[in-house]
Order: structure tokens, then sequence, then C-alpha cells
């Protein structure tokens, strides 16, 4: 008896004992529906799952990303749909309670990004990410994370520059984690990133270079989409740092890197037009007319300056996309614009502003036609009502412009094209003393201002070899001839800058040497072509602050509410004198 | 260093844990030496025989006849039997010993000696009588109410052979225990009931109390929720009632025994105890009758009252009066094709309910010899709802076994099968597809079946009608919901008793729990759903199957000894464990081609929705418990857990760490001081029991998500591409909740125990309470879950009981109980969280109770524009925008003053916490008769009447309460009813006090009669016929069907009628035999 008590009391112990040993390991519970951090990043397609993962949440930004850009600016109004936050955005009068100046959104996708970068970091240390897949990842997605912050910089002025993964919530309390930086301060951090010679800037490699293996390769095809347009394209955004930064050569680099591309690096042959049209503006996407007629213009879901809005498979398409991400019908988020924009099957709370219609309406087209028909394209009179188009072409029927079917609300954002590229490279050759080539690139092209008869068209017989080309050190060496005796074929003899494509007038050349009044024609003409796109609020954030001159940001906010009968117009005007007013309310 | 310090207090710990053993074991084992031998007994001999001699009578308190053969004892000293005169001589180790007087059929009676040789008359009740010596059947063995040193409430059934199969375990508490706030959620059978007890505890935790059923945790957490609109699955539904024998509820600081799963009280249940030797076979059928009277209809417009409500709200559309006359409801000439569809007088909310039989059978065996004991049982029951084509079918099967290996090895078992199905209806906010709102709302000039223009009914329902609005009758006849669920729970309990003193045993059982649920809603006679990406359903289909499995084991060493008749000691060291799994899967589709296809599987492919959950955690709960009497008047209680479980963060800041695990401790002690077994109260002959009590000690709630603390990723779509997000920050310092809890009460009995009075005041805090945290913009999320909150919960709580008649014949009981709790928020991370439901406002806010409706205060109604306009007042809508009021809109308090009713205008409009509850059980018995009832009553709650909002809202066309044709029509007419306004531009029905009502109600919850028949005959022991009727009697005031629905468990959503089916009324018939 006495012997069994022992018996059990010493088997109690060391079951005691045990416990603690065994214990630990029994109450480490992992989720069996979730994926525990102790599981994730184990390997390359755990990283590329990251990326995939970040992209997915990136997309629920593309309603705050165009309506903030827009709606803030001077491009996008209100319709009498709207409600009181979307009003509050047309006069600048957000509240901390307007969900559309929630900071929270953004921060979601950036800390996903620290967080993956973080354990990049680490699985690169482990061996558990090849060099280059590491750098591949880690500079696309830390790439977006600028693209991100720069949105927070100029929608909010000074904001929490987060790039610590925060573990855990009591890094939420470490103030040091969240040092707050102003835009100016902010731009130079992001271009220092960009500008780091160890960023990869290419798009990622659709085999592994060692290996050839394609199976991690993050370019790859999803339900019918190519991957490789879905990812931000680095250069650009190098590009757009630097000229945030004022580095203009440095952004003027990048631009002409990327605009090059297909002449360059690209496997084009020289039978194949995209090796010379890549990234440039040349005549494919233009503004025609069939026999010269105004009710003859080239409108078509393939051709013309709808094209690519209304088309992503189309060849061509390559080379005026550069970053766009589709929305699914089967798979969320839903298209936001259709809601936005669209009085059919939608709610129409967001029209063009008069300010724009005007402004295309100011302008006089090369065959006289006295107003810019990109206007036409981008808005059109549905039901009696303007309706912006450029995100609805997928989803209304290309010729009546009823939905093809209500519930299938298909649509794309496009983040960024060619124009953006060409008219961004303007500004900054313009602001790093090269006018000449900014007047170029936004009116009729390298090729037709660099002869002796520009801007008139050469004879025939002109010989280009010495001429159509600038004769400048990298990135300012265009060379555009094209034809004559030699028949040449150079990089830049497709381009025809902006407005010409536009099928507009030419600009007096007189401006050239009117630095400002360029200026201004580009972003006026930035306006025109790439309105409702979200990178309007940028453009005038910008100017404004390098130009010290707040007036050029407030008169035109200002300007759009006055048109429009806004009783609040001269508030708003007053108040965004202040550039501290220009940004939204930041809930810390 | 603070990590080095806590690992030295717990080695301390262990070895103060160890030492007690220690102690413990020396004199046990010269005393198990001892007890073999011989020298032993002739030292008891001698102790006796020098002892002081007590005598006394034993009397029958009914007859006051003396009682032979009546055993008295003293606990492990000496023992005697009356005589034929009920006489009795008993030595005493001491004159603070405590006889223990026990007689078959009687209660057993304990008698302090109070220092008297001669004690004053014993007088003996029938073993059903509801006294202080009540045992409550606590998780180490049965302790009687009068040594309690806790806040216990014990409820013996007897067999609960009175109630159906439509009363469940939780619903049957009602009114029985003091304290225990039992909420009916409908009237739907089985569906059980919200267990409040001593009030709340936690604000997204549980607050349910744990529930240990034959010593092992009986799981009555819901994983995931029900497909079936309003439903609630109630694992109480799978234990009978018939099998339970007892119900001890842990009020205090005692349920800390349980560690960090006891912070909202324990409910021990014991089922078929103690078989008797006699093969015993009882049976029971039983049929009853479910109505709903016509009275009980609410009142609403007739086919006149609609059509003039009708026009008034046409009138206010923006339809000119030419296209209001040419709808086809206005078209009053019978040549209209449509007149016959629109000229009807239909009773549509007749319809909605049906009365029905229910049948019911119980089989009990039991029986058994010295080396095994068993009793075998099981139901069957066949019950309406009373909702048409709704019922229930329950089956039960359960084994309680005791097998006595050999003299120290003895094993226990309960093993029990339960399974039931249920056909449903929609309930609650599914208003397209609740039959009971549908038929609420339906217009009256409709009718259920087509109709052609000669006025010829066609065998075909109606499908949707003019409005929008689905056909009752088709959500009654067409549509299915079905539930059908069943659950295994067993246990073996293996018990070894390795000396006098010391035992060891452990506990090893397995829950295996299963809930499958069908839905299909027709596509003809139901109003279309939207889903979220747009596409239009019309039939809805699903399916989800919910399976929870749990394996615990409880395992404990029990020493228990008495030193010399003046201490008496008991401890326990053990620990629990549990594993527990749970899974779900639902697929929902819609759209199936035919509403004779019915299944999931015909619905459209691409509409399908999949979704699921599995979880896990594991819990360890170490604990030590020691209870100490000193003379048997002083009782103390001592208790400690040492909790682990995976749930908790593994950095728990304050916490105990040992191996990288952070432990909850939380110990507890108790004390009581039996006043009237002290000498001097000898003379106090009125005073059979006065007893003080107090207990203090720290609780815990481990209901805080299965991985909350984790930092885990989940899946993120890009198109159709899968990527990884992450889903939350770790939080390593999320803990379990802690509750403080602190009783003083009393328990008193006089008169020789005919007057028997509890009273408790607790004080209950809650800290480290589970909330949202709201965080920086900069985190990215919205809100975090921390332990941030506090919650305070106090009260008090008294129970009487009586026997007012005390004769031979004739015999009244009559108790009643009484609580009140009162609650308080005391910290939040952010003050005035707002939650909604139904259209209600829930604010939650320190120093107010939780769930607190938040409103706007209403002040009459404008008599006409005039008044309006010169009050000046807008009402903000929706879109922000600001209508001004005009006559006949509700004048809201504008509390702000600034001519603006918008959300700063909300104030507390009521609290649906009530002032008091409890229950009055009364029995009285004439000879072979006897008569029990049941009544148990609410006041001072506030409830939210979202139904009557819908029947009031004069905005759409939803058919309208009476209250409606008081309704202002025209400039200078004072009423308290608003004008008729399509769409309610004015908000005049936005949520204010205007829906809030008094909730107050007393209810004849059940009353029997009961005859036993006087039988001659040997092979029956007894036969029992008896008449039951349930819910006959409410008095409220309260407008809708029913002052008593739940919404489910959310604390928030307390009090919110969101149109349930309101409680059945019954009456039962009813025999049992016993052979």
């Amino acid at each position: 008896m006495k012997r069994n008590t022992k018996l059990i009391i010493g088997a109690l112990v060391i079951g005691c004992l045990l416990f603690n040993v065994s214990c630990k390991k029994m109450l480490d519970m992992k989720p069996k529906d979730q994926v525990d951090v102790t599981n994730a990043y184990q390997n390359v397609y755990d990283a590329n799952a990251a990326v995939i993962g970040i992209y997915g949440q990136f997309m629920g930004l593309a309603d705050r990303y165009i309506v903030l850009n827009e709606l803030r600016a001077d491009l996008m109004s209100p319709t009498a749909n709207a409600d009181t936050y979307l009003k509050q955005l047309n006069e600048h009068s957000e509240t901390t309670d307007n969900p559309w100046a929630d900071p929270k959104p953004w921060y979601q996708v950036i800390l996903n990004i620290n967080d993956a970068m973080a354990h990049f970091d680490q699985m690169l240390k482990e061996g558990k990410l090849k060099q280059t897949e590491y750098q591949q990842r880690y500079s696309d997605i830390g790439t977006l994370r600028c693209f991100l912050y720069l949105q927070l910089g100029t929608q909010y002025g000074t904001i929490p520059y987060v790039t610590d993964p925060l573990a855990n919530l009591s890094d939420l309390n470490d103030v040091n984690k969240f040092p707050r930086l102003a835009l100016p301060d902010l731009v130079k951090k992001l271009a220092a990133f960009m500008n780091d010679p160890a960023r990869y800037l290419e798009i990622y490699t659709g085999a592994d270079p060692i290996t050839g293996s394609t199976n991690a390769s993050l370019i790859t095809n999803i339900d019918g989409n190519a991957t490789n347009l879905f990812f931000i394209n680095k250069y650009a955004f190098k590009g757009d740092i630097n000229l945030w930064a004022g580095n203009f050569t440095e952004a003027s680099k990048a631009y002409k890197y990327l605009m090059e591309y297909g002449f360059e690096r690209s496997t084009f042959t020289d039978a194949d037009v995209k090796k010379y049209e890549q990234f440039k503006v040349v005549s494919t996407f233009g503004i025609a007319y069939t026999n010269g007629s105004e009710d003859q213009l080239v409108d078509s879901p393939s051709s013309g300056y709808r094209w690519m809005f209304s088309n992503v498979t189309g060849s061509d398409i390559p080379t005026e996309h550069l970053w766009r991400l589709p929305f699914s019908t089967t798979f969320g988020p839903t298209d936001p614009f259709i809601n936005l924009f669209s009085n059919q099957g939608g709610n129409y709370l967001l029209t063009a502003s008069k300010s724009i219609i005007n402004n295309w309406n100011s302008q006089v087209q090369a065959n006289g036609f006295p107003y810019d028909a990109r206007g036409k394209i981008a808005v059109r009179t549905l039901n009696g009502q303007p309706v912006i188009m450029k995100q609805l072409y997928f989803y209304l029927n290309s010729t009546t412009f009823t939905p093809i079917n209500p519930l299938q609300k298909l649509g794309y954002w496009l983040l960024y094209r060619t124009s953006a590229l060409q008219q961004h490279f303007a500004e900054a050759a313009l602001n790093d003393g090269q006018n000449r080539i900014a007047y170029s690139l936004l009116n009729v092209g390298i090729k037709n201002m660099y002869t002796p008869y520009a801007p008139n068209t050469p004879p025939s017989s002109f010989d280009p070899t010495n001429s159509e080309q600038t004769n400048l050190a990298f990135p300012y060496n265009f060379d555009g001839r094209g034809g004559g005796p030699q028949n040449y074929h150079k990089s830049w003899y497709k381009e025809i800058g902006t407005r010409t494509r536009a099928n507009l007038k030419m600009l007096d050349t007189t401006i050239i040497n009117r630095k400002i009044d360029l200026e201004n024609e580009i972003i006026d003409d930035s306006a025109r072509e790439l309105c409702f796109e979200g990178y309007r609020w940028g453009d005038l954030v910008r100017i404004a602050l390098r130009r010290n001159d707040p007036a050029f940001l407030a008169n035109k906010v200002a300007d759009k509410l006055a048109l429009e009968n806004n009783p609040n117009a001269e508030v708003v005007r007053k108040k965004l004198m202040d550039p501290k007013n220009w940004y939204m309310p930041f809930k810390f | 260093m603070q990590k080095f310090t806590k690992t030295i207090g717990l080695f301390l710990l262990l070895c103060l844990l160890g030492s007690i053993k220690v102690m413990a074991q020396k004199p046990d084992s010269t005393s198990a030496h001892m007890a073999d031998s011989l020298a032993r007994y002739r030292q008891d001999s001698l102790i006796k025989a020098k002892s002081p001699k007590v005598t006394g009578t034993v009397k029958d308190a009914a007859t006051g006849k003396a009682i032979s053969g009546v055993s008295i004892s003293i606990e492990g000293f000496s023992a005697a039997l009356t005589d034929d005169q009920g006489h009795f001589q008993i030595a005493a180790p001491s004159l603070d010993a405590v006889l223990m007087v026990s007689y078959q059929g009687s209660q057993r009676k304990f008698v302090a000696l109070r220092g008297l040789t001669k004690v004053p008359d014993i007088l003996l009740f029938e073993d059903t009588y509801t006294s202080i010596y009540d045992e409550a059947k606590l998780p180490f063995g049965a302790v009687p109410a009068s040594r309690l040193g806790n806040a216990v409430s014990s409820v013996n059934t007897y067999g609960a052979w009175e109630p159906s199969k439509l009363e469940t375990a939780d619903s049957y508490l009602q009114g029985k225990v003091a304290g225990l706030n039992v909420i009916r959620r409908s009237g739907t059978p089985n569906i059980g009931a919200n267990l409040i007890l001593r009030g709340f505890n936690s604000l997204y935790a549980t607050n349910a109390p744990l529930i240990v059923l034959d010593g092992m945790i009986f799981d009555t957490q819901h994983y995931g929720n029900s497909i079936i609109g309003g439903h609630v699955s109630n694992p109480f539904g799978n234990l009978d009632l018939h099998d339970i024998d007892n119900f001890t509820v842990l009020k205090d600081a005692q349920a800390g025994m349980y560690g960090t799963k006891g912070s909202n009280g324990v409910i021990l249940i014991t089922t078929n105890s103690n078989p008797d030797l006699a093969t015993r076979i009882d049976l029971g059928l039983y049929s009853s009758y479910n109505y709903f009277p016509q009275s009980s209809l609410l009142p609403i417009m007739k086919a006149g009252d609609f059509r003039t409500y009708l026009s008034d709200l046409l009138g206010t559309t923006a339809l000119t009066s030419t296209q209001i006359a040419s709808l086809p409801f206005m078209n009053d000439a019978p040549s209209n094709p449509d007149y016959f569809t629109y000229h009807n007088d239909t009773n549509w909310q007749r319809q909605a309910f049906a009365n029905g039989y229910n049948k019911n059978i119980d089989l009990r065996v039991s029986g058994g010899d010295n080396i095994a004991r068993y009793v075998l049982s099981m139901g069957y029951g066949g019950n309406k709802g009373i909702t048409p084509n709704t019922d229930l079918t329950k089956y039960n099967t359960r084994f309680n076994g005791n097998l006595n290996v050999s003299k120290n090895f003895t094993i226990n078992t309960t093993l029990s099968f339960a399974y039931s199905s249920q056909n449903l209806r929609d309930q609650g906010l599914s208003r397209k597809t609740n039959p009971m709102f549908a038929s609420l709302i339906k217009a009256p000039i409709l009718r259920q079946q087509d109709v052609n223009s000669q006025g010829v009914e066609s065998p075909n329902q109606a499908d949707v009608d003019i409005f929008g609005y689905s056909n009752p009758s088709v959500l009654l006849s067409k549509s299915q919901q079905y539930s059908q669920s069943y659950r295994f729970f067993g246990n073996f309990n293996f018990k070894y008793q390795i000396n006098r003193y010391l035992a060891a045993q452990s506990l090893i059982g397995v829950t295996a729990d299963k809930v499958r649920e069908n839905i299909f809603v027709p596509r003809t006679g139901v109003t279309d759903d939207t889903l979220a990406n747009g596409s239009v359903v019309d039939s809805r289909l699903g399916s989800q199957v919910q399976r929870l499995f749990n394996l615990y084991n409880d395992t404990y060493l029990s020493y228990n000894r008495s030193f010399n008749n003046i201490h008496q000691l008991s401890a326990y060291l053990g620990s629990r464990y549990t594993q527990s799994d749970t899974y779900s899967n639902v697929g929902l589709g819609y759209n199936s081609a035919i509403d004779q296809l019915v299944s999931v599987t015909y619905s459209v492919p691409t509409l399908r929705v999949a979704g699921g959950d599995l979880g896990s955690y594991r819990w360890f709960n170490h604990y030590f418990n020691a209870n100490y009497s000193l003379y048997n008047k002083y009782i103390f209680g001592f208790n400690v857990t040492a909790d682990a479980s995976s749930r908790f963060g593994n950095d728990v800041p304050g916490a105990l760490h040992v191996g990288g695990i952070s432990y909850a401790v939380l110990p507890s002690g108790s004390a009581a001081w039996i006043i009237s077994s002290e000498r001097f109260m000898s003379g106090l002959k009125f005073i059979e029991l006065l007893k003080l009590r107090a207990s203090y000690g720290l609780t815990g709630n481990d209901d805080i998500g299965n991985y909350t603390a984790r930092q885990y990723y989940v899946s993120q779509a890009l198109l159709g591409q899968q990527g990884l997000v992450r889903a939350n920050f770790g939080n390593p310092a999320l803990q379990w909740e802690q509750g403080k809890k602190l009783d003083l009460g009393i328990d008193a009995s006089f008169m020789q125990d005919r007057l028997t009075i509890q009273a408790d005041y607790y004080n209950n805090q809650t800290t480290k309470m589970l909330t949202q945290t709201p965080t920086a913009s900069s985190s990215g999320i919205v809100y975090a879950i921390t332990n941030g909150g506090g919650m305070k919960t106090n009260g008090v709580e008294l129970n009487v009981n009586g026997r007012i008649l005390n004769k031979p014949n004739l015999k009244w009981d009559l108790g009643f109980n009484i609580a009140s709790y009162h609650n308080k928020i005391t910290s939040l991370p952010v003050n005035n969280l707002i939650s909604s439901y139904a259209g209600a406002n829930i604010l939650t806010s320190i120093g107010h109770p939780l769930g607190v409706f938040y409103g706007y205060k209403t002040n009459g109604v404008y008599a006409s524009n005039a008044e309006a306009a010169a009050a000046g007042v807008s009402v903000r809508n929706a879109s922000g925008n600001l209508v001004a009021q005009r006559g006949g809109d509700m004048r809201f308090v504008d509390v702000n003053n600034d001519k603006v009713i918008d959300s700063k205008d909300m104030q507390i409009i009521g609290n649906p916490n009530p002032d008091f509850s409890g229950g009055i059980s009364t029995t009285l018995s004439y000879k072979k008769f006897t008569f029990s009832a049941l009544i148990s009553y609410v006041k001072g709650n506030k409830v939210y009447n979202y139904t009557r909002r819908m029947l009031e809202s004069e905005s759409n066309f939803y058919n309208q309460s009476l209250a409606v044709n008081n309704r202002w029509r025209g400039d200078g007419q004072v009423t308290s009813t608003p004008r008729a306004s399509y769409g309610d531009p004015s908000g005049n029905a936005a949520f204010s006090d205007r829906w809030i009502e008094d909730g107050s109600y007393i209810r004849l919850r059940s009353a029997t009669a009961s005859y036993d028949i006087p039988l001659k005959n040997k092979y029956f022991k007894y036969v029992k016929v008896y008449v039951t009727g349930y819910n006959l009697l409410t008095f409220t005031k309260y407008l809708g069907y029913d002052p008593e629905f739940a919404v489910n468990e959310n604390v928030l959503l307390q009090g919110i009628d969101n149109t349930l089916e309101p409680q059945v009324r019954n009456v039962q018939l009813g025999i049992r035999v016993g052979i």
C-alpha cells in the first residue's frame, strides 16, 4: 500500500516535469485554415504568394487612387447623386470621418509590403531565395511601396514613413518605427530608394537566368491575363520620383531608357513596327478622321484613340500600356469605376468637370475643328448625362453604350501608359534646360523639330543624315532619322509628339523659350490627355511646389468650382493659397 | 530577472504543494496501518466509552409521530438507530459534533449538538422537501447546503417527469435559481435559452456559464452560425432533461476551480446517478397540444384600413394622381381583370400559426448487484412547432454504469447518444423568407392563390405581389429548412482508493457532435435577393455541416481525512485537459432550374459560395483544492489553478512563465461560519441554521479566439490566383479575461427548517476584457484585439423557501427567488462604441451597462406645418442632407439645440437589463393529488420592438398595425402617430424611443396537477397521471407577440425582438408507471 502511494506520487512528480517539456509543443497550435507565420515564407513560391497577395490587395485602392487624384483636382466633379463625402473632396473640406480620407487602406498594403520585404531579407540570409529571385521581388514591391508613399505624401502632406514590418502589436506603440516625413523629405527618401544601384528595375524574368526553369516566375497567365503588365513599371516610377525630387537628368535617363526599350533591348526585329513604336507617342492611337469629315472620327474599340481604353489584347496595346490591372468578374474586388461613373448599372456619382470640357473646347485641331477630339472619347453624353468613359469601355457595348451584361462588371485599372511617360519626359527635359526637346515631345516629335526647316516639313529630297537628331549626350541623344535616300529607321523616327497624335494644331515655336508657358502647356495637355486616370492632383502639387506658387493649384481647383457655380469656390481658392491646406487631415 | 523570480516562485509553490502531500502522507500511512489492526478498534471503543452520550427523538415533520429505525451517526465515530419511540442514544466525540440523521424516503438532516446532551426533537421531512440540507453535487463530491462555504444553488429534478421534450435543460432552469436569468430564445422547440448567471462579465467572449456534465465539460459553445435565418443550434437539445438528477450552480469564486473557463460560473449536472440494486422500470407516456390563441395575434389592418393607408401613402410618392388611379389595385370596378387579385380580405397572420400534437415516450431501466449497477434510459419525442409544417423529432439513449472491479478499484461510466431532426422556417431578420414576418406585412387585399378575372382560384400559389413581397403561404408550404444533429457524449471514470484517505481518479471522455443543415427557398412566390456581385437570386439553396470533437481528461489525487473529529481536511491535486477540434463546411447556392430541385448541387455553379472553418485548441488546467473545517463550524476553502492554453499569447505580461508558456494562476478562497452551531445559540430554538459566508477569488475566460494571439496569413486573390497577405498583428500579450469575484452571503433556516433563506451580495469585476482597440492609421488595420477593457457587475440575490401548511394530508410549499444585478463598463480603449442591429444602435460606453439602446427621444408629432416651421428643425438624412420637418413629422428632442436632428442628438433610450428577475414556485399536495406551479418574472427591462417598427413605419407597402389608423392626416390634428410618407424622408421611423417598450412580464410558466393512483397491484410500484400547462398566462404590457426572446447569445443584442416564434402554449396529459 505504502509502495503504491510512493509510486503514484513519484509518477506524478515525473509527469509534472515531463509536462513542461512537452507542453510548449502541445500548446503551439497553428491555424489550420490560415497560414501561420512560422509556415509562411519557406521558398520562392511563398515569396511569389506574398507578391500576388500584395497586388491583390493593392487593387482595392483603385477607386481611392482615381477619386482622390481627380476629384480633389480640377477635372472631375460630383454629380447630384454624390454623397457628402465626395462633395467634401470636391471642396477640400474633408472631415476625419470621411472614408475617402482614411489612410488605413494604403497602410494595409504598405505594411504587407514591409512584412514581405523583411521576410525576403530573412529568406536571402537563410538561402531560401536566390540573389536574383530576391532582388526582383524585393525591388518590385519596394517600388510599389514608394508609389504608395508618394500617393500618401501628395494627399496628406506629412505622413508616418513606416518601413518596419511591425511584427506584433507592441510595435505599434514604438514611435521610432513611425518617423513622420513631410512631402519634400519623403520624396527624397523615395528617390534614394529608387536610385539605389542595387535595385532591379526590369520586369520580372520569365525564366530563371541560371536554370531556365519557368516554374517560379511571376510572369505567367492568370485567367487569360498575362501578368507582365500587372507589376509596377519601375523605370517609369524611377523617372517620376526623380521628377518630383528635382533630379531632372536622372528622371530623363529613366524615361529615355524606357522609351528606347523596344529599339534597344527588345527582341523585336527591324520588320516589327513595335520596335519603333514601343513606349513612344506615335500615330497608332491618334485622333483621326476617315475622310476628313467631322462625323467620321475614328472611334472604334480596335482603332484610333479609343483603342487604348477598350482593348487589352490588340497587338499594339503593349506599346502604349505600361501598367494595368484587370478586374475580375468572378473574384473581388469588383470594378469600382462602374459604380462611380456609369449611369447604367452604376450610381453615377462623378462626372467630368466643366473645366476639362472647356479645356478641350479651347483647342483647335490641325484640320480646324474647334475642339480637342480626345474629349469625345473620354466623355460621352449617355441618357442626357455626361459620363466619364475611359474606364467603362469594357462594360458598355461598343456601339450602343448600354451595359453588355449589367452583372458582369468587366474593366481595367490602367495605371501607367506611354502618354504619361512622354509628358513627364517633356517636363523633366524642360526643367533640365532642354526646352526644345520638351517642345518636340509635346508637339510634333523630335524628328520634325530637328531639321533646318522645322517646324515645317522638309522637302521630300531632304537627306536627314546630319539632321533629325539632337546630337546631345545621354539622356538627350535622340535620333529621329527616318526615310531619306538612305531609308533610315532610327529609334525615334515614328515619334510624333503628344499634340500631333491628338491632331491638335502645333504650338507657336516662340513658346520654346518661355519655360513657364511651355510647362503650362505640358500640364494643360496632360489634363486633356490623361484626365480621369489619376495623374492630375500629382501634377498640380508638383508644379505648384516647384514654382512655389500655390495659386497655380488654388486657381485651377477654385476655377472648376466657380465654373459649376459652387458657392464655396472663393473660400476654397483662399484656403488653397496656403499649401498646408492642400492636404487631407491625417488621422494619426 | 523577473522571469527568474517567477520561476523561483513556481518552484516554491510546487514545493509547498509537495509538502502538503508529504504532510498528508505521514499521518495517512500510520492510520492506514492502524485501520487494519484490532488495537485501533479497541482504542476507538475506549474513546467512545469515555465520550458524552447524546439523546434525542426523531419525528415525522408532518404527522408528528415518532419514527423508528432512523440512522443517527457521527461521521467516522459512532452510529445508532432510533427505537420504536423514535429515541436514540449516541456517543459523541465532543458536544460540538454534528449528527447525521438519515432515513429512507426522508430528507437527510444534520443536527449540531451546540453543547447539548439532549437535542430538541428532530423533525424529518420527506426526501423531496426543499431544505437547507439539500445536497449540492460538487466536483469532488456531494455537500449539503448547510455545510457549504460558497454561493451554490442546487436544483433536484426528481426525474423531471413533468416537462415535455419541448423543454431543454437550459430553459428548464428558468425561475429556479436565484441569480440565473434564463431567457428562452423563442418558442421554437429545442431552441433553448440564454443562461445569464449574475449578469455579464464580457463584451466579446462568452457570457454563458460552463456546463460540466457528470464530471466532464459539456461544450455548449456555438462554432459558426446557422444558415437557417434566426436559428441557433442548441447543444442542450441533445441532452435529455429526463436523465438529469441534479443541477448544481457555482455562482461565486468557487467557479475558479475551472480556471479560465469559470468566469461565468459553472453549472454541474448529474445524470442518472446512484441506482438502486433492485431492478426498476419507469415508463412515461405523454401527449401534449401546442396552441396559439387568436387573441394573441397582433392587431393589424384589414383590407378597408389598408386601402385608405395605401392611398395616403401613394399620395406621397412621385406618382401623379392619374398614375395612382391607373394602378391595378386602385381600380375598384369589378370589370377590372385584376379585380379578384386585389379585392380580398385575407388574414395572413392567422395562417402563420398552427396548433399541433406532440407525443413523447421515456423509458428508464435500472438495477444491478454489488459488483455492477446500471441505469439505461431511452426516449422519443415527436413535437410540432407553432409554425405550420415545422416539427422536431428526438431520440436519446443513455447508459450510466458503476462497476466495482475490486475493493479499491471502481469504474463509473456514462455514455449517451442523442439524435434530433427538425423542420424549421426562417425567422428573425430574414424579411423576405421569414413566413411570420411576411404574413404580418403582406397586404390583406391580396390572396394566397392565383385567381383569374372571373374570380376562379387556381391551384397555383400566387407569386411575389405587385409590391414585391413574398407569399407567406409559399414560404410555409414550399420552403425547406432542415436541421439534423447528434451528439455522443461519454466518459469512463477510473477510481483507485490507495488507502483510507488517499485516492486517485482519472476521467477520460469524448464529445462528438455534428449538426447538418439544409435549406431551400423556392423561386416562385419569394422576393428575389441580390448578391454582392449584383446577381439576382431566385431560389436559395444551402447546406452546412458543423462538427465538434472534444477529448477530455481529468486526473487527480484526493485526500480526505478527519482528525479527532475536530479537523476535517480534504485536498485535491490534479489536472484537466481538453483538446477541441471544430470543423464547419458551408455551401450556398442559388437559382436551381426548377423548384423541385432543392439540393445545393442543382444551383448555378458560378454563383456557388463555399466556406468553412477549422479550429483547434488545447487547454490545461492544473489545480489544487483544499477544504478544511474546524469543529464543523468554521469552514475554509482554498483553490488555485494554473491554466495553460494554446489560445494564450506566449508573453503575457505579469503572468507566470514557465518553459515559454504563460500560465493563468487564479487563486480563490472562502470562509464560512455556522453561527447556529455555536453553543451560545442552543437557546434560540427557532433558528435551525445560521451561516455567514464570504468568498473572493480570481477566475478567467479563455474564449478569446483560437488564434487571435498569433500572426498568420490569409489568402488574397489576384483574379483567380491566390496570394497570401498578413491577416493580423501577432499579439503575444493576448491573455484570458480576468474576473475577480467577491461574494458575501447568509444561509439561514428557521422554525425547524420550515423556512429557509439564502441571501447573497456579490461584486464581480472583469479586467483584461477583450476589446476591439482602434489602432493608428499607419497600422493599416481598423482595430486590434487586445485586453483593453473592464466591466463591473454587482448584485443581490434572495432565495426563500417555506412550508406554509404541513398537515399529514395537506402540504403547501411556497418558494420564491429574486435577483438583481447592475452592470457597468469600467474601461474601454475608446469610449462610446456604437453597434447596429435591426436598425437599432447599441451603445457601449464607460459608466453605462452593456447593451443600452441609443437613439432619439421623441416628443409627440407636429400638429401643423406652421408649428413645424416655427420650430425650424431639420433632420439630416442618410446622404447628409438636411430635410426640414413639416406637420405630421415626429418631434425629436434636439439635445444640442442646433435645430438639426442628427447623430449628435442621440441619447440612451433604454436599458435591456432588468431591474430584477426571478421565479415563484409552489406545490400543494392533498392526499394523492399534487398541484404545482412555477411563475417566472422579469421587471424593468426595456426591449426594442423591431417588428412593430416595421408595422408602424408608414413608409412602404407593408401592412400596418391598427395604431397607424391614428396617423396624422391633416393640419391641426393632434396625434402621437406621424404621417404616412413613402420612403420616410423625414426619418419619422428612425430608431427612437417610439420602438422601445417595457419588457416586464410575469408568467405562469408551468402548472401541473397530478394524481397518484392508489394500487394494490404488486407489479406496479406507482402509477401517476398528470396534466400540465405551459405558458398559460402571461401578464405584460409588451405589444409584440411575447416579451421573452433572444436573438442569440451576443450580449449587445439582448432585448431585440426581431420577429421570432413566440413562446408556445402547451397543455400536456401524461402517465407515468413504475414497475
